[in-house]
């Protein structure tokens, strides 16, 4: 019974029981203290490359999305593509990607090198609980500041496309403009958010399980890591269909 | 005030221009390497199964979903609009132009990358480059060529199976769970997709694999020599290729869509 199949079950399974102790833990939080470091690391070290990063993606839908619809003979409805593919899809995904790769793999690489020091069994000797002390506090930081990076990143993405859009492509700014007031709601809004919170959970928890199951030596640490990245953006990206069908999908 | 916010913000700036020539030139002189002396086959076939091998199956989960995605919600937008025929096309072309290349190269940059940059950066750490140089191999034909070769190859490759399986996953949504006829939602794609988007895709993730091996070379190369050293290299090559994938795609966007309506 050693298929690869199997042994993948068994991480899963274990990073879902991972996810249950941090929750548990988050309820009633010991190391309060620690969260606002982890929520600065996390945010203000991310929001400039998000931005960076979601304006060129904002560009880039402006640029396909008009090759498309001007063949349509329909290059005003530019806002509306930008209005949904950008601010349900995209933008929010390609900031997840970002933090996941910048924020993950420290948290990954950080919690790894302090396993493989066995300073996580010197904190158990000192009746201290490694999770509760390493991973709940960037866990609570990761849902508070997610939700908000994807905020600025979407804004990022936003006026990149317009700008875009209007300079670039020479997209009548006003009918760009009237599309995408017309195509995006309030619920949106709530929409990113709870992506955001959603997005900074998976994150924390797969780095953070990643980093707790590292093992030899120092190419360990980056071992962990890399696994911590690449799985965090895969459970990412798979959860978003769920989360997308569950937002998006219902009213016709 | 001002002043401190200029430097807040410039040196960040300056400091991620100089990285970024100074890749520029590393990738420059690889490719000079390559077209003087060649590359060693043999190692750039191996490196070529084995990034590829590692790569498929993140590329393919993270790809297949984003099928799914498209044909879900653009579902509800073609049936506004009242245009159900036009959800394949606005799936297939969106795989072949960005979806396939962009999400293959940010799972080749996360996965393949940071090995790339680790291991170079572990044989900095144990002076193995440097014994390269000592025994008169030059270590840029002996380690750097052969991995830019396989980048430039592996990542076009990945993107053809991701194109694939992600307007295969669109397909089963749209055909399974929405109902729509199979055969016209091939039909609709074929009409609309042409060869050119293909290429198109191929040329961007070409460009892509050499990016991102460019990139993980030059700081598994340049890292310092401890293990700390080889995890800040490994993690500064997925930030850097990150930030360097969508603006390079911006670029190459304005090149091949960017002129309809002039």
């Amino acid at each position: 019974m050693n298929a690869p199949g199997s042994a993948l079950v068994v991480e899963i399974g274990r990073t879902a029981q991972f996810a249950w102790q941090v929750l548990q833990r988050s309820l009633r939080p010991r190391f309060a203290s620690l969260i606002l470091p982890a929520a600065h690391d996390l945010g203000v070290g991310s929001v400039l490359l998000v931005c960076i990063v979601c304006a060129f993606a904002g560009a880039m839908l402006a640029v396909q999305g008009h090759a498309s619809l001007y063949t349509l003979g329909a290059p005003e409805l530019l806002g509306t593509f930008v209005g949904y593919g950008g601010v349900r899809e995209i933008f929010p995904l390609v900031a997840a990607g970002v933090v996941g790769a910048r924020a993950g793999s420290a948290i990954a690489a950080e919690i790894a090198t302090l396993k493989l020091g066995e300073q996580l069994d010197a904190l158990t000797v000192m009746a201290i609980d490694p999770i509760a002390y390493l991973a709940v506090p960037r866990f609570i930081a990761a849902i508070l500041v997610m939700p908000l990076v994807m905020v600025f990143g979407t804004l990022a993405g936003l006026g990149a496309a317009f700008l875009t859009a209007s300079v670039q492509l020479q997209v009548d700014p006003g009918s760009y403009l009237a599309r995408l007031y017309v195509s995006l709601q309030p619920f949106d809004l709530w929409a990113i958010l709870i992506k955001g919170v959603v997005f900074g959970a998976i994150i924390a928890v797969v780095t953070a399980a990643e980093g707790f199951r590292a093992h030899g030596g120092t190419a360990g640490v980056g071992a962990a890591a890399n696994r911590a990245v690449v799985r965090a953006v895969i459970m990412g990206s798979i959860v978003n269909l769920a989360l997308s069908q569950a937002l998006f999908g219902g009213w016709q | 005030m001002v002043g401190s916010l200029v430097r807040a913000f410039g040196r960040p700036a300056i400091d991620a221009v100089a990285a970024a020539g100074a890749t520029a030139l590393f990738l420059a002189r690889g490719l000079g390497v390559i077209a003087r002396h060649g590359f060693p086959l043999r190692e750039t076939v191996r490196l070529i199964g084995r990034l590829g091998v590692s790569c498929i199956g993140p590329v393919l989960l993270v790809v297949a979903p984003m099928g799914a995605v498209m044909a879900l919600e653009g579902d509800v937008i073609v049936r506004w609009f009242g245009v159900d025929r036009l959800l394949a096309p606005l799936v297939a072309l969106a795989m072949a132009r960005e979806i396939a290349p962009g999400f293959s190269a940010l799972m080749i940059a996360m996965q393949a990358g940071a090995s790339i940059a680790a291991e170079l950066g572990a044989m900095r750490a144990r002076d193995e480059i440097d014994a390269h140089e000592v025994m008169a191999v030059d270590p840029l034909r002996a380690l750097v060529a052969p991995r830019l070769v396989a980048g430039l190859i592996v990542t076009p490759l990945l993107n053809l199976i991701a194109l694939v399986f992600g307007v295969a996953t669109a397909y089963l949504v749209a055909v399974y769970g929405r109902g729509m006829a199979g055969a016209a939602f091939i039909e609709n794609s074929l009409y609309w997709l042409t060869p050119g988007d293909v290429w198109g895709g191929e040329l961007k993730a070409a460009v892509y694999g050499l990016i991102i091996t460019a990139i993980s070379c030059y700081q598994g190369y340049h890292s310092t020599r401890s293990a700390v050293g080889v995890g800040e290299a490994a993690n500064r090559a997925i930030v850097h290729a990150i930030v360097m994938l969508p603006i390079a795609n911006y670029a190459i966007n304005s090149a091949l869509y960017a002129g309809v309506g002039r």
